[in-house]
């Protein structure tokens, strides 16, 4: 008895889109000119715009990688790079257009702020329509702001760390978010402060044919607690969008980040980020990062465990659908004695969906008494899917406990017998087994988090049956 | 491109053109489409190719590697002590490293219908059954198996015929080449329906460091409901590039044990694919490996599942120490027909100094879905509390290590059916584990081409 | 997933929300079954009718886990003849999850974990399925009840179903699902086995507080190779099974004379099928 291959529709109910009602876009590909429109248009200071073109340098220069994903599809010159959709950012949802609130609101947003955020950024498109953070935390010092604001208002910041963690030559998406970046975010959280509640981002895309850029830059100076969390929907084209982020994480010694990504994109979009954090000494990054959405998402957060004692956590979840080849991972680089790192990816394929975990773990002759750890499972749903694993690993140093296992099953027959034994209906049951394998990443997720990914998940399981 | 355009040495057009002349069509055309294979391949790139992402080999210089000559009197002696100490009861093929082959003590083997004898001797006699062994190896894929297949010479070729239990080991002895030379190790084996074998392959040179080339293929056929233990030995010279393929293709309801001991060489790169074609087919390959002074020993292994209820193991064991770097590569490939493919991989490394490198990636491609598959991986070094606990007992600290790291491949020696072979193995590593000093490199002249150079 | 209106939580039968009529007896007929093309089943007749305690036993191997995975629908388990019908129905047509919601419950010999599936929500969604769904409070204070009678640390109910459990832990995790399911019928396959006499009193007087609660309505199927479970639960029936057979029959005085004697005399003495004794 095996999973019933029922033909699935899948249900993304996201897949909506709201009338043009941009205020400005630059032309349909990338040059020199459309980086400098940009620019100008954002008001720049001169070296940012350097800093640009000789990203956009990079980028031109590179080639595609062609070691993971099918990157063949992507038309750089048949994509949007920028469009703003508004002329003023808001800081009360009736600032915001009504066509681009309901659109929110539909997402939940608003209502999740009110209930359990310290404050939310909601970029749309090229441009952050809505931004607040929560008065108390706003005295403590805690910036929170999309990019733009955050060269604009605390420059000499920003400039300090901004491109240090991911340079702009790190790899073609890293250049052509430095390129073309816009929007995304600015955090800064005071030496001690602790923001015991999560700050919210939310990114859309709304037009066709649409590259969006956002750049996220974290500083948490020595001691402070952050926790943020970012999610993401695009509406159903038949033309495929891009969506390349750079996310740069400082954690200043001590400090604890916490980074949460719940990355349901439409699965015409191509999902190219580079995120990396930096941890110092004592400090701890974890990286919480569910992909189920997208046509291909190539994504591994990785950590630089800089500093004495730091420690590094990723937790992966990847449900690839029909179609759908999340091709994501983790990397691990200690380079500090003591430093501490573990790794749980748990995947799912369904229907020609293929999942590829790709993974490093990096041991530098210096760092003595390293402990690593990695463990990745992959459930196959169907006949046809497909799950890959290749976790690299080099270790220059002897005084390192390294551990690494990985599995590959089918989703059990005697798992499924137990429960149907119970009355439970063979879909249900396998939807139960689903979300008990990705219960390791749930179960880290705050509580609206989890209903909302169970719900998901739930949906991507349903068959033509309700 | 290859730059192979020094007209005296070894690997050239014009010991094509010998080798095609002086051998049957079908293997002339063999070799000639794997020359031009050859030739149209540029080198292996560290920077461009997956497989050698954490092997540089660009300091090899192909060229500079002459023709070898005939073993030296006192190497072929070395060979023939270990084959009398350690299997006296196998029959013995001796290969030189210039082609020439001798065999002894297979008159056992013969009277049961045995064939064993040199290869290209083989290829002339028994071209159908050659040409079956060779299959698996194809001619234009990877840069060394292509050279290999152009320019092989001697070697040795063991048939077991339908429903015979070959009686006694066969024991293939590989002779280095002199320093500056190269040599092309060859073994065809073909094991028919029902039948069963035990191969041993030692690879042995002298002590010196001078630089030395070998690039040999071992091919296995393993055809329905047979049995093959394949005992690979390498103890090269510590000057050695040493590149080898080792390929078993087997049948429905075969099995095949591989039990290995990577000693030698200063770099090497083994392929060893088990391809599992016949439903029920079963492969066990267990190794390990001592890595010392600069040695690079990668090893890349393939357990490719073509069809049902397949099953394969794969434990690897390896300790580093001084400068040695350790790579492994595997790849559990699970193709969509191998429904209830169970595939595992278990790589250990204990690191034994600062500077001892090991690195790797377990690969898994699964594309059927009714399978269990895994693989595990795992880098230490000696446990303090086992040390603690050796010296609490009087042991002194380097005795407790040794003792520690001849526990950590016990498990893979302790599957050598063979008490002899067993305790030969066990003594082999002792000396390994035991340092004595690796004979340094000979004082290299400006382009000596020494194999061990560090890769970023 | 179906969920019922609260109106169908309130006092039922035993076994589910839809009205039933047909008593919920067991024909078991002449029933062959195999395993991967190895014969284990060679024609079992058997009859557990409504609210009756019968005993299944048998040395090992004779196939009575088979009948038990069989009744159940597992998968692996070919009928290859024979009938088998439960309240009318006939059982072998249905997927295991429509024969549970017509009242049978398998208590597993050995059941499977399910990581990261809580206790909770299992039975939660297995009561749903079954369209008897609890306000959650009221479930909630239901399975405290069943955990305390079980005497089973309120942990379990975090806690993934089977994963990490001991022997013990199973065995009652599979009787509190017992007591919060109620079926008309319960097949319990060696609910004793590796159970102290602490262990096996709580766990038999669990299954007859599920027994009592239902006035008679709920029959048990006990597998078991000892007398002992039986001293707790007194059965009505007392079935010996060999060699894929059940080869003798009678009251719970024939459970006595096996404890006394073993099953020799009855292999060798009743080797015909179904022999009444």
């Amino acid at each position: 008895m095996t999973v019933q291959a029922r033909e699935l529709t899948k249900d993304y109910r996201y897949g909506f889109h709201d009338e043009d009602v941009s205020v400005f876009r630059t032309e349909k590909g990338i040059s020199p000119e459309v980086v400098a429109a940009i620019s100008q248009h954002k008001g720049e200071p001169e070296w940012m715009l350097r800093f640009r073109l000789k990203a956009l340098d990079h980028f031109l220069r590179r080639p595609m990688p062609t070691w993971g994903a099918d990157l063949s599809g992507i038309d750089f010159a048949n994509i949007y790079y920028y469009i703003k959709p508004v002329e003023e950012q808001g800081r009360s949802w009736d600032d915001v257009p009504e066509s681009i609130r309901l659109t929110f609101d539909r997402l939940g947003i608003p209502e999740a702020e009110r209930k359990f955020l310290a404050g939310v950024s909601a970029q749309y498109d090229s441009e952050v329509v809505y931004h607040n953070i929560r008065a108390d935390l706003a005295k403590l010092g805690v910036v929170f702001s999309d990019c733009d604001t955050g060269l604009r208002e605390h420059e000499e910041i920003f400039r300090r760390y901004f491109g240090t963690v991911i340079p702009p030559n790190d790899n073609k998406f890293a250049a052509l978010n430095s390129a073309v970046w816009s929007g995304g975010s600015f955090v800064y959280v005071p030496r001690g402060v602790r923001v015991e509640i999560p700050l919210q981002a939310y990114f859309r895309i709304n037009s066709d044919n649409m590259g969006q850029f956002e750049r996220t830059l974290i500083i948490a100076e020595e001691g402070s607690y952050v926790h943020y969390i970012e999610g993401c929907t695009a509406p159903t084209y038949s033309n495929d969008s891009l969506h390349a982020a750079v996310v740069e994480i400082i954690a200043q010694p001590g400090a604890h980040v916490r980074y949460t990504t719940i990355q349901n994109w439409s699965d015409n979009v191509y999902n190219l980020v580079t995120k990396r954090a930096i941890a110092k000494e004592g400090a701890t990054v974890e990286w919480i990062d569910g992909n189920l959405g997208s046509k291909i998402t190539m994504k591994y957060p990785s950590i630089y465990l800089m500093g004495e004692g730091a420690h590094g956590e990723i937790l992966s979840a990847a449900f690839a659908g029909d179609g759908q080849h999340q091709d994501a991972g983790s990397k691990c680089i200690h380079a500090a004695p003591n430093t501490t790192s573990n790794v749980v990816s748990r995947s799912i394929s369904k229907g020609r969906g293929r999942t590829s975990y790709r993974g490093h773990i990096k041991v530098l002759p210096r760092a003595t008494n390293v402990q690593c750890h990695v463990r990745c499972d992959a459930l196959l749903l169907d006949e046809e899917s497909r799950s890959d694993t290749y976790p690299y690993m080099d270790i220059e140093n002897p005084d390192v406990t390294f551990g690494h296992e990985a599995t590959v099953s089918k989703v059990g027959e005697d798992q499924i017998f137990y429960l149907q034994s119970r009355g439970i209906e063979e879909q249900d049951a396998t939807a139960l087994i689903v979300n008990g394998f990705f219960e390791p990443f749930v179960k880290e997720l705050p509580m609206e988090y989890a209903v909302e990914l169970n719900r998901l998940l739930a949906l991507s399981m349903e068959g033509s049956v309700g | 491109m290859t730059d192979v355009t020094v007209a005296e040495g070894a690997i050239a057009r014009r010991r094509l053109g010998t080798l095609v002349d002086g051998g049957p069509a079908w293997l002339g055309d063999r070799r000639t489409a794997a020359w031009d294979a050859f030739t149209a391949l540029p080198l292996p790139s560290s920077s461009r190719d997956e497989d050698w992402r954490r092997t540089d080999i660009s300091k090899l210089r192909l060229g500079d590697f002459a023709p070898a000559g005939p073993a030296a009197e006192a190497l072929v002696a070395a060979a023939r002590a270990r084959h009398a100490r350690a299997l006296p009861q196998a029959a013995l093929v001796l290969c030189g490293p210039d082609g020439a082959v001798s065999v002894d003590h297979a008159d056992s083997l013969l009277a049961q219908g045995v064939i064993v004898c040199p290869l290209q001797e083989a290829a002339l006699r028994h071209p159908e059954v050659v040409r079956r062994g060779l299959s698996a190896v194809g001619v234009d894929g990877a840069y060394f198996a292509a050279l290999w297949n152009a320019l092989w010479a001697g070697g040795a070729f063991v048939y077991v015929p339908r429903g015979v239990e070959a009686m006694t080991p066969v024991w293939v002895s590989h002779l280095a080449p002199e320093a500056g030379a190269v040599s092309f190790p060859s073994t065809v084996v073909v094991v028919d329906e029902r039948a069963s074998l035990t191969l041993v392959e030692d690879r042995v040179g002298p002590g010196d460091a001078a630089p030395r080339l070998s690039v040999g293929v071992t091919a296995l056929r393993v055809a329905d409901q047979s049995r093959v233990d394949d005992i690979p030995v390498q103890q090269l010279p510590p000057g050695t590039w040493h590149f080898a393929t080792r390929r078993a293709a087997l049948a429905a309801g075969s099995r095949y044990r591989l039990l290995g001991a990577t000693l030698g060489a200063g770099l090497e790169k083994a392929y060893w694919d088990v391809l599992l074609e016949g439903a029920g087919a079963e492969a066990d390959v267990l190794a390990v490996c001592h890595a010392r002074g600069r040695q690079h020993l990668d090893l890349q292994s393939l357990q490719l599942h073509r069809a049902r209820d397949t099953r394969s193991n794969l434990l690897y064991k390896v300790a580093a120490r001084d400068l040695a770097r350790s790579v492994y590569s595997g790849l559990i490939d699970v193709e969509r027909d191998a429904v209830h493919a169970d595939g595992y991989v278990l790589n250990r490394n204990l690191l034994l100094s600062r500077g001892a490198v090991a690195s790797g990636v377990p690969r898994l491609e699964i594309k059927a879905n009714d399978v269990r598959c895994g693989h595990g991986n795992s880098v230490g070094h000696v446990d303090d509390e086992e040390r603690f606990y050796l010296m609490a007992r009087g042991v002194p600290a380097e005795e407790a290590e040794r003792l520690i790291v001849t526990g950590f491949f016990a498990d893979v020696i302790d599957r050598v059916s063979q008490e002899s072979l067993r305790e030969w193995l066990t003594a082999l590593l002792a000396v390994e584990i035991a340092g004595a000093p690796a004979a340094e490199p000979e004082a290299a002249t400006e382009d000596a081409a020494e194999p061990g150079g560090r890769g970023s | 997933m179906s969920s019922a209106p609260l109106t169908q939580s309130g006092p039922e039968p035993p076994g589910g929300g839809s009205a039933v009529s047909a008593p919920a007896e067991l024909r078991v007929e002449g029933l062959r079954v195999q395993i991967e093309g190895k014969r284990i089943l060679e024609g079992v007749d058997l009859r557990v009718p409504e609210g009756e305690v019968h005993a299944l036993m048998g040395p090992n191997g004779s196939g009575k886990s088979t009948l038990a995975y069989t009744l159940m629908g597992h998968p692996k388990y070919e009928v290859t003849g024979g009938s088998v019908s439960f309240a009318g129905e006939d059982l072998l047509a249905l997927t295991p999850d429509r024969r549970a919601r017509l009242g049978l419950f398998l208590s597993f010999q050995q059941p499977t974990a399910i990581p990261g599936v809580t206790t909770v929500n299992f039975l939660r969604a297995a009561l749903r399925s079954q369209g008897r769904e609890l306000p959650a409070r009221d479930f909630i204070r239901r399975l405290g009840e069943e955990m305390e009678a079980l005497r089973m640390d309120p942990s379990f109910r975090s806690r993934y179903i089977n994963d990490g459990f001991s022997g013990g832990e199973r065995k009652r995790a599979e009787i509190l699902q017992l007591a919060m399911l109620e079926p008309r019928l319960a097949i319990l396959d060696e609910p004793d086995s590796g159970l102290d006499v602490d262990a096996l009193r709580t766990v038999a007087e669990g299954v007859r507080r599920v027994m009592e609660r239902n006035a008679g309505r709920m029959g048990v199927l006990l597998i078991t190779h000892y007398y002992r479970i039986l001293e707790h639960l007194t059965p009505d029936r007392v079935h010996v099974m060999s060699e894929g057979r059940v080869v003798a029959s009678g009251g719970s005085e024939l459970a006595h004379r096996i404890e006394a004697e073993g099953y020799e005399p009855f292999l060798d003495a009743f080797s015909s099928a179904g022999r009444e004794v």
